[in-house]
């Protein structure tokens, strides 16, 4: 009722306006607003207010809806392609022999192929002395089983010498430098003449290697001599036969005849005759027929390495004579004399071969050795990648290198024929069926990398642009597309180049249409980032300062309402929070989550708790202050006499006189825990990848490349937390004026 | 010999009586304090809305680290006085005599040590804490400083209306004409409802609080040095309002000033305090035809006569007042009294009725 009544008095008395008299105390001359639109109003009075208020919803806007419209993900990396010349292949004339030799690996490799072959589910059935046959690449080898144990049978590897023992499954070689070292001289001898003998050192004992070409092909032999027999020249009291016995080339060539079987030897155009034979010994007489020597077989022992073992020692190799190794030295000798006398060139003396060399005036005598290694001067490249098992078959490939090296037009392996069609500098290898499986030149190559698979018609350009001299062709890719090839020699290296696209991270790219502020250091849109960072900042800042308000809120408004003991409790303990370092606290943290690998989300959680837990105590302070100096007031003493409530009290006379005070250290105190945030980041302990923040996006300027030329990545993260700050501490200030009902209308 | 030691004697009793020990001085006023405490209750006079009789408030001295009370400011010491409805009681004093804590704790603000307070008859410091609440509105408060007794953050409308909200003194829809008519009243304008009380002068703001108080529509209200804030021409005004609204209402006032001159204008009855104690207690008239406590005297004395050519026959008092913490024995006034007899130092004054009405606790007229 009293309502209506008042309504009409109001339009009765606009009505009336016109003729009243305005006073200066006229009702209708105050304009009413509720308490919270004087707020506002006076708010948007402020002018920094407002411009902090719309620096605020434009960071708002960019952060939280941006990344909606941002065509690019949080860190999505940009690559950018070029094309530049990349190798694609390289080849080489194959001067050198390649080497296709035994290596201590495929040795062992090797026996526990053997070995496994005698396993029946997990145990070994061997006897001892049981002989297991194999065969590696380069040779066939026998291993002799020692101990026949179950699970951990040890045994000795025998080739033509004794090489390796297996013991407990492991391999231990006897000498095995012995055979890698040997390998390595073979392959760095330039193999021009045969019969090139080679020294080793092997534990500062010689070891001499023997190494033979026959045609382009060379084999190594690993033994020492076992023994050497030769023939001593005596001499007879004549006058001058001293000079041709100190003549080394005469007794060089007697020695020679001797050895070949012949009768008779002329030196300096005189004929001398040779009579007798190997087991009594021989008689040189002159032309007159007056002998002039006579010529005795002499035999002496050759050392050889021998492996020791005894119980509880390692094996242990000495060199020994070779005579205290066999049962009957004389019986050997015997042996060595028949076999020579017989212009034997092998004999077999208890169990082992022996090979007889006639080495000028000398008979080597040496056990029957392996083929270790053996190097071929053709390579040879399968055609097509199914032939590949070929290509790496040792045996298939001697036997090709061998029909090559006769001049044959075909040969057999393994009951299958293969013929060979000469093409003027390489040889196409056919099968039975005609298909052109392997091509065997000089020239070898090979990709520059995984993935580039060589056509024929890549080798068959590159051979002939090799041959000619070109240093440019074009040749059909595994893609079927023309391509075209550059070669580059370096050291008797042709290298093929071809123009590659190439993928790169399209980092610290500068502004372009595409990224409006570049990429970072990681080839990130930095536009994108930055939303994402703000994101981050925002949300750290909002959520921190909330922590920082509920705590400080409660413990300072108990520590103000209450007082007394409770006060001084508080208040104790919110020193002893204060006294916590703030910044070695973080340090702290940020390195034990490092190292805790803490993942991204987590880290940010903990360092908000952390920022908030730490960040409260000025809150608490601010709050108690206030509320122990207005509890004293008039005012708060005329709500008790007037008899209002206690809730009343507190919500509606001391927050609202708190609030204020609250609400400009809450922007305030945004500001600074957004710059708290970016200083973390900045030191790299804040937010890790894939999330960002500003700090951590300006955390890259700790490249002084980036500092200095990447403007782009560093700057404009600056810039949106100095204008974030700024922001809060503006609306901080306006907010602070406009609750303050004492600022002038 | 017997008289030099007798003499010897006395002069020791005195030199003991003189100068009790703290300990001694505390279990006295404890001693004090529970000898009141058990006195029976006064009988209540209907015709009285406020009865106060010996009331008492210490404030406890703490020392130490574990707040042990050793000792007692004795702000009010046994005050007692009786209020007619609808009259007005002016209560004077130098500052720090008391005058507040004694409005304070008979609206219980502040807790009494001992006495007895009776409003219409209910002895308010026994009441539970709500209906104590509930009788708030009967019993209002105007205080001495406009500036800081009116929330800075509620408007005008909402200081005044609030407790009347709270208690339903008026029904909810009436609450706005009600507000009008309580500031008209207190002569304040209706759309001054929604400005701040920063918007207001001193004057205007002592109104406010004489507005929010009269709008609990009560039996009795306290001023506590409700003008001396003020600037003269405004002290004035607000003092006629009080009349007014003391007429229009009929209501009844506990008067605290120091200022002689406005309690002669405003009371009917006057009270003079000295160091927590009252020291006399008469009608206005009789009081200032006839002071009889020396304090009183010198008190009036000091009243500036408004003729130049008037020649003031000035009692001056020396010193200053003791604190109340370590009051003089005997008669507190005795260290300044210019007419102080050898027993005032000795023995405390019992209140004594000179004449009817007019009571005075002075060892002059025992």
């Amino acid at each position: 009722m009293s309502k209506d009544k008042s309504k009409v008095t109001n339009a009765a008395k606009t009505e009336e306006a016109p003729q009243e008299q305005m006073k200066l105390d006229d009702a209708r001359r105050v304009k009413v607003l509720s308490p919270g639109m004087l707020v506002f109003k006076r708010f948007i009075r402020n002018k920094l207010a407002v411009a902090g208020i719309i620096i605020l919803a434009v960071m708002f806007v960019y952060s939280f809806l941006g990344p909606i419209f941002s065509p690019y993900s949080r860190a999505q990396i940009f690559t950018k392609e070029i094309e530049e010349p990349g190798d694609y292949a390289t080849g080489k004339f194959n001067v050198d022999s390649r080497f296709l030799g035994e290596t201590s690996t495929s040795l062992q490799s090797g026996v526990l192929k053997a070995l496994s072959s005698q396993k029946k589910g997990n145990k070994y059935v061997l006897t001892e002395g049981q002989e297991i046959p194999f065969a590696t690449k380069s040779g066939h080898y026998t291993l002799k089983v020692i101990n026949p144990d179950e699970s951990k049978p040890s045994c000795a590897i025998y080739g033509s010498a004794h090489v390796a023992t297996c013991t407990n499954g492991e391999i231990t070689f006897s000498d095995p430098e012995y055979v890698d070292d040997a390998i390595l001289a073979f392959i760095t001898a330039d193999g021009e003449a045969g019969g090139r003998e080679t020294e080793l050192d092997y534990n500062g004992t010689p070891i001499s290697v023997e190494i033979s070409k026959i045609e382009r092909k060379y084999y190594m032999t690993t033994n020492e001599p076992v023994a050497v027999s030769s023939y001593n020249i005596y001499t007879a009291m004549l006058g001058k036969v001293a000079e041709l016995q100190s003549d080394t080339e005469f007794m060089h060539s007697v020695s020679t005849a001797i050895n070949s079987g012949e009768t008779s030897v002329s030196y300096d155009n005189k004929n001398y005759a040779i009579s007798g034979d190997a087991a009594n010994g021989f008689v040189l007489s002159g032309e007159d027929g007056n002998p002039l020597f006579n010529i005795i077989r002499e035999y002496r022992p050759g050392k050889i390495n021998v492996t020791v073992e005894e119980e509880g020692k390692d094996p242990e190799m000495k060199e020994v004579d070779f005579n205290s190794q066999i049962s009957d030295p004389a019986a050997f000798v015997e042996a060595v004399g028949t076999a020579i006398a017989n212009g034997e060139s092998s004999f077999n003396f208890e169990e082992h071969d022996y090979a007889i060399e006639s080495a000028e005036t000398e008979y080597h005598v040496t056990m029957e050795d392996g083929q270790l290694a053996m190097t071929v001067a053709n390579s040879f490249d399968p055609v097509e990648s199914k032939y590949d098992n070929l290509s790496s078959d040792y045996n298939f490939v001697i036997n090709a290198e061998q029909a090559i090296t006769d001049g044959a037009s075909s040969f057999e392996y393994d009951g299958e024929t293969y013929s060979l069609v000469n093409n003027g500098n390489d040889f196409s290898v056919m099968n039975a069926a005609g298909d052109e499986i392997l091509l065997a030149s000089d020239i070898a190559y090979g990709p520059a990398r995984n993935g580039i698979e060589l056509t024929v018609d890549f080798i068959k350009k590159l051979q002939e642009a090799m041959r000619s001299n070109e240093s440019a062709f074009t040749f059909v890719n595994q893609y079927g597309d023309e391509t075209s090839a550059t070669i580059n020699i370096v050291n008797g290296n042709y290298y093929v180049q071809t123009m590659q696209k190439t993928s790169l991270i399209d980092a610290r790219s500068p502004v372009t249409s595409k990224h409006w502020l570049g990429t970072d250091i990681n080839g990130m849109d930095v536009f994108t980032r930055l939303m994402y960072g703000g994101r981050v900042s925002l949300i750290v800042g909002f959520v921190v300062v909330f922590f920082e308000i509920i705590i400080g809120v409660v413990v300072g408004g108990i520590s103000g309402y209450f007082g007394g003991v409770v006060d001084t409790i508080l208040m104790r303990f919110v020193e002893l929070f204060n006294a916590i370092p703030f910044y070695p606290m973080l340090i702290i943290l940020g390195s034990v989550m490092d190292n805790l690998h803490t993942d991204a989300i987590t880290r940010l959680m903990l360092t908000m708790v952390i920022l908030g837990i730490l960040g409260w105590t000025g809150i608490a302070r601010i709050v108690r202050g206030q509320i122990l100096s207005l509890r004293e007031q008039d005012f708060m003493i005329a709500t008790e006499a007037t008899g209002i409530r206690t809730s009343r009290r507190i919500f509606r006379h001391l927050i609202p006189n708190v609030m204020p005070l609250l609400i400009v250290n809450a922007t305030a105190g945004l500001g600074s825990v957004i710059l708290t945030e970016a200083t973390l980041g900045f030191l790299g302990l804040g937010v890790k990848y894939p999330m960002a923040s500003w700090g951590s996006i300006i955390n890259q300027v700790n490249d002084m490349q980036v500092m200095k030329t990447a403007w782009w990545i560093w700057i404009p993260a600056g810039l949106l937390i100095l204008l974030t700050v700024l922001g809060f501490n503006f609306v901080g200030d306006g907010l602070r004026d406009a609750f303050d009902p004492k600022m002038k209308r | 010999m017997e008289a030099v030691e007798k003499a010897k004697e006395a002069v020791e009793e005195v030199a003991e009586k003189k100068a009790p020990t703290r300990a001694e001085m505390f279990q006295m006023l404890e001693q004090h304090i529970k000898e009141v405490r058990e006195e029976p209750p006064i009988e209540h006079n209907p015709e009285n809305v406020l009865e106060v009789h010996n009331l008492i408030k210490y404030f406890p001295i703490k020392t130490g680290l574990f707040s042990r009370v050793t000792g007692y400011v004795r702000a009010v010491d046994g005050v007692s006085f009786n209020i007619k409805r609808g009259t007005t009681m002016g209560l004077v004093g130098e500052s720090g005599c008391g005058k507040t804590t004694v409005g304070k704790t008979i609206l219980r603000l502040n807790d009494k040590t001992a006495g007895q307070v009776l409003f219409n008859g209910t002895e308010i410091h026994d009441l539970p804490r709500e209906e104590m609440r509930k009788l708030r509105p009967k019993i209002q408060m105007i205080f001495q400083d406009p500036y800081s007794s009116l929330s800075p953050r509620l408007p005008i409308a909402e200081i005044i209306g609030e407790a009347v909200r709270e208690h339903n003194v008026v029904p909810q829809d009436e609450l706005d004409d009600y507000l009008d008519k309580v500031m008209k009243q207190c002569g304040l304008q209706p759309y001054h409802k929604d400005r701040y009380p920063h918007e207001f002068s001193g004057g205007q703001r002592q109104r406010i609080c004489i507005a929010r108080s009269i709008a609990l529509k009560p039996d009795f209200i306290i001023c506590d040095e409700p003008v001396s804030a003020l600037d003269v021409s405004i002290q004035a005004q607000i003092i006629n309002l009080m009349m007014d609204l003391q007429q229009e209402l009929g209501l009844t006032y506990l008067f605290i000033s120091h200022d002689l001159s406005v309690v002669e204008h405003i009371s009917d009855t006057i009270g003079v305090m000295y160091l927590g104690n009252m020291v006399e207690y008469a009608s206005k008239e009789q009081i200032f035809a006839n002071p009889l406590h020396p304090y009183t005297e010198a008190l009036f004395s000091a009243i500036p006569i408004p003729d130049p050519d008037y020649k003031m026959n000035r009692v001056i008092l020396q010193g200053s007042i003791p604190s109340p913490a370590n009051p003089p024995s005997g008669c507190k006034f005795h260290t300044r009294c210019s007419k102080c007899m050898g027993i005032c130092s000795e023995c405390a004054p019992e209140t004594k009725e000179v004449e009817p009405g007019h009571f005075v606790a002075c060892h002059l007229y025992d």
